[in-house]
């Protein structure tokens, strides 16, 4: 039962998968049934299906449910997508050329770890409190570890491979193109996943930022009308959503570098 | 003649199997032709053209020259440095299959990375055809411990992509493509991925790889280290019946006697570290080599005691 590289055949995990939350709801539901949760500090799931229809319907501040999701969506993946158009090459330099390295590597490190909370205020001075702020701050925290990553990739690349690069005879550009690329890329898109982990979880610290739609705010809003069961609904649409987006990057990942991990 | 008989019925194509490997004439005692002539036993039934020149003719080796070559791998704070290799001098003929053979850390993968240019010497020049070699290059196939293929390309690719990144034409490099995957026996598997290759399978790419640019010199280094004994004899076997029909010179470097006597033109034992030159033995045992045969063989007996002697107890006096 116990090993690394060992898989489960797709039909037996995903059932396992599918077992597992259908078991949690049902428990979250008996507890409820059973009076064991107060309704406003953890409604059941019922309540939430309710809700759910209801927003369906009306939509939350007159905006519709699924306007709510597109919008985060949309900010997100604006800021996936600079970050990784900026950060994949930057961090392949990086990985490349060790002056260019050491010269950034002090920002890098210094903005990583950073909570980029922390940088709401200047990102309202500096870029008001449009769409424009939102979107940098998302982008801000996937940049940093899709270059930290992507520059190890490249560091990781074997010393067989390059050594067989030069017996080859490939030029510089041959062997960053036809070696050191394709190698690098499995661990690339490694960090990219990391990345838009990461990111996901700044979009309701960006939605704080004057937003009047979004499911990030729309927690924020609904938590200060004590709305629990909308608190809750806007929290599994971002897990949820969250989750779709990292299995479309899986699913990316496995068309783009089908040899990740066999070698 | 029942031997030879019974081997031409077959297809050919159905002939090779890794499993199956070359056979043992009941007969003669000598070594039956499997497939693509793995062994040199019998050449007639490769002599039909189909794969271009004859024996020995397609590539013209080089000469090779280490002149007092010494390297050693710098220290770093408190860690010494290491002497590797001292003061190695060896000249090698065009076309033959000299095995450098030496205990474990002996630093005979340090002579063969200086010969790949991968490492310059501390001292020393390394002189291929009378000139100095600065560099990596084509010139120098290299096969490594580790097959090392790329998993993005398939088998084919991965053979070809020497000539394809040169620019060669397209034509003659699917020609010489066609030829070396029939000589490593890998006709059929292509358009496979490396990682769905066994570790043989994967060295027989690594070897095609290395022999399509038809280097003047192919550099080995325990090529063969990482395979089972089965699978090893076998690729032994290929490596010499491709060598015999193309024309290399081969520096391979072994820590396995049998290998090197099985392999070698000539045989040279290093020393424990720092490496240098213990013994240069001519091994000039007529070819075709069957290994059966090869083992009970008196002169092969005496010359693996004295390599092992020399290998292990250095000051021990024969």
């Amino acid at each position: 039962m116990i090993g690394a590289g060992r898989e489960l055949s797709p039909g037996v995990a995903v059932g396992i998968s599918v077992g597992t939350v259908a078991a949690f709801v049902g428990a979250w539901h008996l507890c409820g049934r059973l009076g064991l949760l107060s309704p406003a500090i953890l409604p059941p799931p019922e309540e939430i299906w309710l809700t759910t229809v209801e927003i369906l319907d009306i939509g939350y501040h007159q905006i519709p449910l699924w306007k709510h999701v597109g919008v985060s969506v949309a900010r997100a993946l604006a800021a996936f997508a600079l970050a990784i158009t900026a950060g994949v090459p930057l961090g392949l330099a990086m990985g490349l050329f060790p002056v260019l390295s050491s010269a950034l590597e002090p920002f890098v490190q210094f903005f990583r770890p950073l909570p980029k909370i922390a940088l709401i205020p200047l990102a309202i001075l500096w870029l008001g409190i449009g769409e424009v702020s939102k979107i940098f701050l998302i982008f801000l925290s996937t940049l940093f570890t899709v270059v930290v990553g992507s520059a190890a990739s490249v560091k990781g690349v074997g010393q067989g491979k390059l050594r067989l690069g030069a017996a080859l005879g490939t030029n510089s550009w041959q062997l960053i193109y036809h070696i050191i690329l394709p190698a690098s890329l499995p661990g690339i898109f490694t960090s990219v996943r990391l990345a838009i982990g990461v990111g996901w979880t700044t979009l309701i610290a960006s939605e704080m930022v004057a937003a009047d739609s979004g499911m990030g705010w729309m927690v924020m809003n609904a938590s200060s009308y004590m709305r629990t069961d909308l608190v809750l609904l806007g929290i599994i649409l971002l897990g949820v959503t969250g989750y779709i987006l990292d299995y479309v990057l899986v699913l990316i990942e496995r068309a783009c570098v089908p040899w990740a991990g066999k070698e | 003649m029942g031997c030879q008989r019974e081997r031409l019925a077959a297809p050919p194509e159905t002939l090779w199997d890794e499993r199956q490997g070359p056979g043992l004439c009941p007969e003669t005692g000598t070594r039956t032709v499997v497939g693509t002539g793995v062994v040199g036993g019998d050449e007639t039934i490769l002599n039909d053209g189909s794969f271009g020149p004859g024996p020995g003719e397609s590539i013209r080796g080089s000469s090779i020259a280490f002149e007092a070559v010494s390297h050693r791998y710098p220290g770093r704070g408190k860690v010494p440095g290491t002497e590797a290799v001292e003061d190695f001098s060896v000249s090698i003929e065009p076309g033959s299959l000299v095995c450098l053979l030496g205990p474990s850390g002996c630093g005979k993968s340090t002579v063969l990375n200086v010969l790949a240019g991968f490492e310059k010497p501390t001292s020393g020049r390394v002189l291929v055809d009378g000139r100095e070699i600065s560099k990596p290059g084509p010139d120098r196939g290299i096969v490594f411990q580790e097959a090392n293929l790329l998993p993005w390309r398939k088998v084919l690719a991965n053979i070809t992509m020497g000539p394809d990144l040169a620019g060669r034409p397209k034509k003659e490099t699917k020609l010489k493509a066609k030829r070396f995957i029939q000589l490593t026996g890998l006709s059929g598997f292509e358009n496979h991925a490396p990682y769905e290759l066994s570790g043989g399978m994967k060295q027989r790419v690594a070897l095609a790889r290395a022999w399509i640019s038809e280097p003047p010199i192919l550099v080995m280094d325990e090529p063969f280290g990482a395979l089972d004994a089965q699978t090893r004899i076998d690729m032994q076997e290929l490596l010499v019946g491709v060598w015999e029909k193309t024309g290399s010179t081969i520096l391979f470097v072994t820590h396995d006697v049998d290998e090197a006597l099985f392999l070698a033109d000539r045989i040279l034992v290093m020393t424990p570290r720092p490496g240098r030159l213990a013994k240069d033995i001519p091994w000039p045992m007529e070819r075709p080599r069957v290994y059966e045969n090869l083992v009970v063989n008196p002169e092969y007996a005496a010359l693996k005691r004295e390599i092992l002697l020399a290998m292990r107890r250095p000051d021990y006096n024969i």
